[in-house]
C-alpha cells in the first residue's frame, strides 16, 4: 500500500534517511524504531510531504507521493498525526474534523457556499466526523474548543481528523508521547479497533511495550538505514539489532528516556514567532 | 462553536429577525435630515467594507493593508464609464459587475505571487498595492485626471430608479448590506469557512487535511476585492466625485479598525464597529487632528486588552439564531 | 556615457545605504520574532526629527562633529523608543495568533506617525545639514562630501553590527536567540534580552538613517517614513530576510535597481513611463522576488521544508 523505494533525503552533508527501501502492507501495523536522529521523523515528513524527497519514490498503490503538492498527497489517501500536537485550537473539536472532509476545487467550494450542493452534503460530513468522534470516545467535546482540551484528549482528537477522511495510509507520529499509562491502554485498544483491511498503519514510537503489544511488523532504523524488518519476535531475535542497539544493555531504556525527554519539552510552532506552549 | 447539528429554528422568529433592523433603520432614515443622513449612509457603507474585508483578515487571519485600493477600482470603474471622462454612458448595475470584477481579478493577479507564501509577505504587498494604486490614480492624468479627480459623473440609475438623494442611497445601501451579510454568513457556515479558518489556525495543518491553501486563499482575497470594488462603486455614485485623495492609506486602516474592534470574524461585529468608527469622529470633530492618533492608540489597546474585539467570533449570526430559535 | 553610468552608481549607493541602514531593522526583528515590524519605517521618521529638535536645541546644525553628538544622542533615544515599544505592544502579544502582534504593530506606526505631527507640524520642515559641504570629481562623475559621508557612516555602522553580532558574547546570544529561542532559553539565555537588544539596535539605526537621508534631501516631513519604509523592507527581502548581510546587499541593490531604473525608463518607454513612477520599482520588485525566490538572494532557503523542520523536531 504504501512503499519506499529507494528513498534518501540529504540535510546538507548530512543523509538523514539513506537509500530507504520497504512496504507498508495493508491491513496491519507496522511499527518503525530507532534511536532518536535514526530517519524515521524524516521518513514520515517526506512521505506526508512536508520535506521534499531527495532520492527515490514514495508510492501509495501506484500515486508518486513525492511529486505531489502537500494538499494532494491527503487526497492520495496518506493522512498522518504529528509528534507536536497539531489542532486547530480555536476551532471546535467537530470542526476540526470537518476540516479533512472539505471538498477540493473551487466549483464545489462555490456550490456549497451558496447551498447548491444542498444541505444533505454537509449534513452527510457532518454525521461522519460525529461517528468517528463517537468511535473514539470523543462525542461529548465535539462542541469543545480543541485548544481546551486535556493533552490526552488533543491526542485523539489528531487521529479522529486523521481517519476521518477514510486513508488509506495512517501514519501516526509518536501517538503515545506524553500520555499517562491510561491513556496509552486506551489508545492501544483505539489503534487496535482502528485496523482494517483496507488501511496500511505505520506508528512511529518509542513506547517498546506499545510498540511489541500492537505491531504486526516492525521495522528498525539507524543512522539513516534500514537494518531489519519482522515481527516483534524476528526483531527480538535477531543479533544484528541486538548488537547494534537492542542487546546493548539498557538499549531500551535508553529509548524510553528519549521519549520521556520529548514530553517535557518546549513546543515551539512555526509561524508564531517566540512561542512558548507547555504541553 | 457556530454550527452544532442546526437545531430547528423558528422560521417565523429568524425571518422577523432578518428583516426588523434592515427595516427600523429605513424607518429611521425617513426621519433624518439630510446630514445625519449622509453619515448613516457612510456607515451602512463601511459596515459592507468591513464584512468584505473580514473574509480576509477575520476568517483566513491574513492582513491585508490595501484594501483601499479595490475600492478605488470600483470607484473609478463608475467614475471612467459613466462620466464625461470618455462620454461613456454604462448603466449602474452593468458597472456595479464591472467594478466588482475588476476589484476581484485585481485581487487574485495581486494574490497569486504572495499567497502561496506565507501570510506575513500579504500585509507588506498589499500596502505597497494600495501605495501603487493611488501613484497610478496621481499620475495617468489621460485616464483619471490626475489629483484633481473626475466631477461631474452620471447620476446612478437602477432598473429605472434613480439614485439622487442620501435616502435613496440608504435604500440601495441597506439591500447591499443585507446581501453582503448574508453571503459571508453562508462563507462562514460552508466548508469553505472551514477551510479558512483552517488555514487561519494553521497552515500546515490545513495542507496536511488536504486543504489546497493557496486556492482557498485566493478565493477568499478576490472574494473580498469584489465585495471591495462593489463599494467603490457605490461610492463614487453617492458622491459623483472621485479623487486620489478618497483611497490613502488612512481608509484602508479605518476599515482594518471596523473589523478589528468591531470583533474579527463576526459580520456583527463590522456593524458595530463601522457604526463606532464613523460616528465617533463625526461627534468628536474639534479633536480632528487627533483623530488618526487616537485610531492608533485605538488599535493598539483593542488587541492588547481585548483582542477578539468587541462582540467575539463566536457570538455571529448563527449564535443570534441559536438563541432565537431555541428561545 | 561612462560617466553617466558612474554618476548614477554613485547616487544609488547613497541612497542605497540608507536603505540597508533600515532594513536591518525590519530583518533582526523578523529573523528573531517573524514579525513584520510597521513601526520602524516611522521610527526612522521620528529619528530624523528627534534629530532636528537637538540640533536646535544644541545649536550645532550644519557642523559635522555636532552631527556625530546628535547621531549618537538620537541613536539612545530612539533606540529605547522602539525597546519601549517592544515591551508595551509587542510582548504581551507572543504566543497569540500571528494576526495580533502586527496589528498592535501597525497601530503603534500610526501612533508615532501622528505623534510626530502633533509636535512638529504637518508642513515638511527644512533639514539643516550636518554633512560636509563640497564636491570631489571622480572620472567625470560629481560626487559630494554628502554622499561620502553618508556612505561611510553606513558602512562603518554596518561593519560594527557584524562584528557585534559575531565577536561579542551579546551578539552571538542574539544570534542564538534567532536560530532557535527554544534552544537558547535551555543554555540559560533570556529571549527577552535579545530581543530587548535587537529593538534598540534596529531603530536606532533606522534613526541615524532618518538623520541622514533628511540631511542629504535637506528636508523633513512626518510622512515621509512610509515609501522608504517599504523600499527597505522591500531591500531586506530582496536579500533574504533574517540575514543581516543579506540586508545590506539588499539595500544597495534595490538602491541600483531603483536608480538605474527610474532613470533610463523614460528612454526604454518613450517617455510614456515617467520618473514619477520611482516609487512602484520597489514594488514591482518585491512582487517578483516573490514570485522567483521568495527566500531573497542570501536568506536561508524559507520553504515550508525548513519550517516543518524547526516545529517537527
Amino acid at each position: 500500500m504504501l512503499r519506499f523505494d529507494h528513498v534518501t533525503k540529504q540535510f546538507g552533508a548530512l543523509k538523514a534517511v539513506d537509500d530507504v527501501s520497504f512496504e507498508v502492507k495493508p491491513g496491519i501495523i507496522t511499527a518503525v524504531i530507532g534511536p532518536n536522529g535514526a530517519g524515521k521523523s524524516t521518513l514520515v515528513n517526506m512521505a506526508a510531504g512536508s520535506y521534499s524527497v531527495s532520492s527515490g519514490r514514495i508510492l501509495v498503490g501506484e500515486v508518486e507521493l513525492q511529486k505531489l503538492p502537500k494538499h494532494r498527497i491527503a487526497h492520495a489517501g496518506l493522512s498522518r498525526t504529528y509528534q507536536n500536537i497539531r489542532l486547530f485550537d480555536g476551532m471546535s473539536v467537530l470542526k476540526n474534523l470537518e476540516v479533512a472532509l472539505v471538498p477540493s476545487g473551487i466549483a464545489p467550494l462555490v456550490a456549497d457556499t451558496f447551498g447548491l450542493t444542498g444541505r444533505a452534503a454537509a449534513e452527510a460530513r457532518r454525521e461522519k466526523c460525529h461517528a468517528v468522534l463517537a468511535k473514539l470516545g470523543l462525542a461529548a467535546y465535539a462542541q469543545r474548543n480543541a485548544g481546551s482540551l486535556a493533552y490526552g484528549q488533543q491526542k485523539l482528537v489528531e487521529l479522529a481528523r486523521a481517519v476521518v477522511c477514510e486513508p488509506r495510509v495512517l501514519l501516526l507520529d509518536e501517538p503515545a508521547a506524553g500520555l499517562n499509562h491510561g491513556e496509552t491502554e486506551q489508545l492501544k485498544q483505539h489503534i487496535l479497533a482502528l485496523r482494517a483491511p483496507g488501511l496500511a498503519m505505520v506508528l512511529i514510537e518509542h513506547d517498546m511495550k506499545l510498540i511489541m503489544a500492537i505491531s504486526d511488523t516492525i521495522v528498525v532504523m539507524n543512522r539513516g538505514r534500514v537494518l531489519a524488518q519482522g515481527t516483534a519476535a524476528d526483531i527480538r531475535a535477531n543479533t544484528e539489532v541486538q548488537e547494534a542497539y537492542l542487546g546493548q544493555p539498557g538499549a531500551i531504556r535508553d529509548i524510553e528516556a528519549a521519549a520521556r525527554g520529548r514530553r517535557n519539552r518546549v513546543r515551539l510552532r512555526e509561524g508564531e514567532g517566540l512561542t512558548w506552549h507547555q504541553p | 462553536m457556530t454550527s452544532e447539528a442546526h437545531p430547528r429554528l423558528n422560521p417565523v422568529r429568524g425571518a422577523a429577525a432578518l428583516l426588523a433592523v434592515p427595516a427600523l433603520v429605513l424607518v429611521i432614515g425617513h426621519f433624518l435630515p439630510t446630514y445625519p443622513l449622509r453619515v448613516l449612509d457612510m456607515i451602512l457603507l463601511y459596515a459592507v467594507l468591513g464584512l468584505g474585508l473580514n473574509i480576509v483578515v477575520g476568517y483566513a487571519g491574513l492582513l491585508d493593508l490595501g484594501f483601499v485600493a479595490f475600492y478605488a477600482i470600483g470607484a473609478y470603474s463608475w467614475a471612467l464609464l459613466a462620466s464625461g471622462q470618455f462620454d461613456i454612458h454604462l448603466p449602474f448595475a452593468l458597472v456595479l459587475f464591472i467594478g466588482a470584477g475588476l476589484a476581484g481579478l485585481a485581487g487574485i493577479l495581486l494574490g497569486i505571487p504572495v499567497l502561496r507564501l506565507r501570510g506575513d509577505y500579504l500585509a507588506i504587498v498589499t500596502l505597497g498595492f494600495g501605495e501603487i494604486i493611488r501613484v497610478l490614480m496621481n499620475n495617468l492624468d489621460g485616464l483619471t485626471n490626475g489629483p484633481q479627480g473626475i466631477a461631474r459623473i452620471d447620476e446612478a440609475t437602477l432598473f429605472g430608479w434613480t439614485l439622487a438623494t442620501p435616502l435613496d442611497f440608504l435604500y440601495l445601501l441597506v439591500g447591499l448590506l443585507a446581501v453582503a451579510f448574508l453571503f459571508v454568513w453562508r462563507i462562514q457556515e460552508s466548508a469553505l469557512g472551514t477551510a479558512l479558518a483552517a488555514v487561519r489556525e494553521d497552515q500546515d495543518a490545513a495542507r496536511g487535511c488536504g486543504i489546497d491553501t493557496t486556492r482557498v486563499k485566493l478565493v477568499a482575497f478576490g472574494t473580498s476585492a469584489m465585495i471591495g470594488g462593489a463599494c467603490g462603486v457605490i461610492f463614487a455614485a453617492m458622491q459623483r466625485f472621485v479623487s486620489p485623495e478618497s483611497f490613502t492609506f488612512w481608509e484602508s486602516l479605518v476599515i482594518v479598525l471596523v473589523i478589528v474592534v468591531g470583533g474579527l470574524g463576526n459580520p456583527f461585529g463590522a456593524l458595530l464597529g463601522a457604526t463606532l468608527l464613523i460616528l465617533v469622529p463625526e461627534l468628536l470633530r474639534a479633536w480632528a487632528d487627533y483623530r488618526l492618533l487616537l485610531y492608533g492608540m485605538a488599535l493598539v489597546l483593542v488587541i492588547l486588552a481585548r483582542p477578539r474585539g468587541l462582540i467575539a467570533r463566536d457570538y455571529g449570526p448563527s449564535w443570534l439564531m441559536r438563541r432565537l430559535g431555541g428561545g | 556615457m561612462g560617466s553617466l553610468i558612474l554618476q548614477q552608481t554613485i547616487n544609488a549607493l547613497t541612497v542605497g545605504s540608507i536603505y540597508a541602514l533600515i532594513a536591518l531593522g525590519y530583518t533582526m526583528v523578523y529573523g528573531v520574532l517573524r514579525l513584520i515590524n510597521f513601526a520602524h519605517s516611522e521610527l526612522f521618521t521620528a529619528g530624523a526629527f528627534i534629530g532636528l529638535g537637538l540640533a536646535g536645541a544644541l545649536g550645532v546644525a550644519g557642523h559635522p562633529l555636532g552631527g556625530v553628538a546628535v547621531g549618537l544622542v538620537t541613536f539612545v533615544a530612539v533606540g529605547l523608543i522602539g525597546v519601549s515599544v517592544e515591551i508595551v505592544a509587542y510582548r504581551p502579544l507572543r504566543g497569540t495568533s500571528r494576526l495580533a502582534p502586527m496589528l498592535s504593530a501597525l497601530g503603534m506606526a500610526v501612533v508615532i506617525q501622528n505623534a510626530v505631527m502633533l509636535i512638529a507640524g504637518r508642513r515638511p520642515l527644512i533639514y539643516p545639514s550636518f554633512l560636509p559641504n563640497g564636491v570631489v570629481e571622480l572620472f567625470g562623475a560629481i560626487v559630494t562630501y554628502k554622499q561620502i559621508t553618508i556612505f561611510t557612516v553606513a558602512v562603518v555602522l554596518m561593519v560594527g553590527l557584524e562584528l557585534f553580532v559575531n565577536r561579542t558574547t551579546l551578539g552571538v546570544r542574539i544570534r542564538a536567540v534567532a536560530e532557535n529561542a527554544e534552544t537558547a532559553s535551555l543554555v540559560g539565555i533570556n529571549p527577552n534580552m535579545a530581543i530587548s537588544l535587537i529593538f534598540f539596535i534596529g531603530p536606532g539605526l533606522g534613526a541615524v538613517a532618518g538623520i541622514l537621508y533628511s540631511s542629504f534631501y535637506g528636508v523633513a516631513s512626518f510622512t515621509m517614513g512610509f515609501v522608504i519604509g517599504m523600499k527597505a523592507f522591500t531591500a531586506a527581502i530582496l536579500g533574504g530576510i533574517g540575514s543581516i548581510p543579506g540586508a545590506v546587499l539588499g539595500g544597495f541593490l534595490l538602491g541600483i535597481i531603483e536608480t538605474f531604473g527610474t532613470a533610463w525608463m523614460p528612454v526604454l518607454t518613450g517617455g510614456l513611463v515617467g520618473t514619477e513612477y520611482r516609487d512602484i520599482f520597489a514594488f514591482s520588485v518585491l512582487v517578483l522576488i516573490l514570485l522567483f525566490r521568495p527566500a531573497g538572494l542570501l536568506g536561508e532557503h524559507v520553504s515550508e521544508e525548513t519550517m516543518v523542520y524547526k516545529s517537527d523536531f
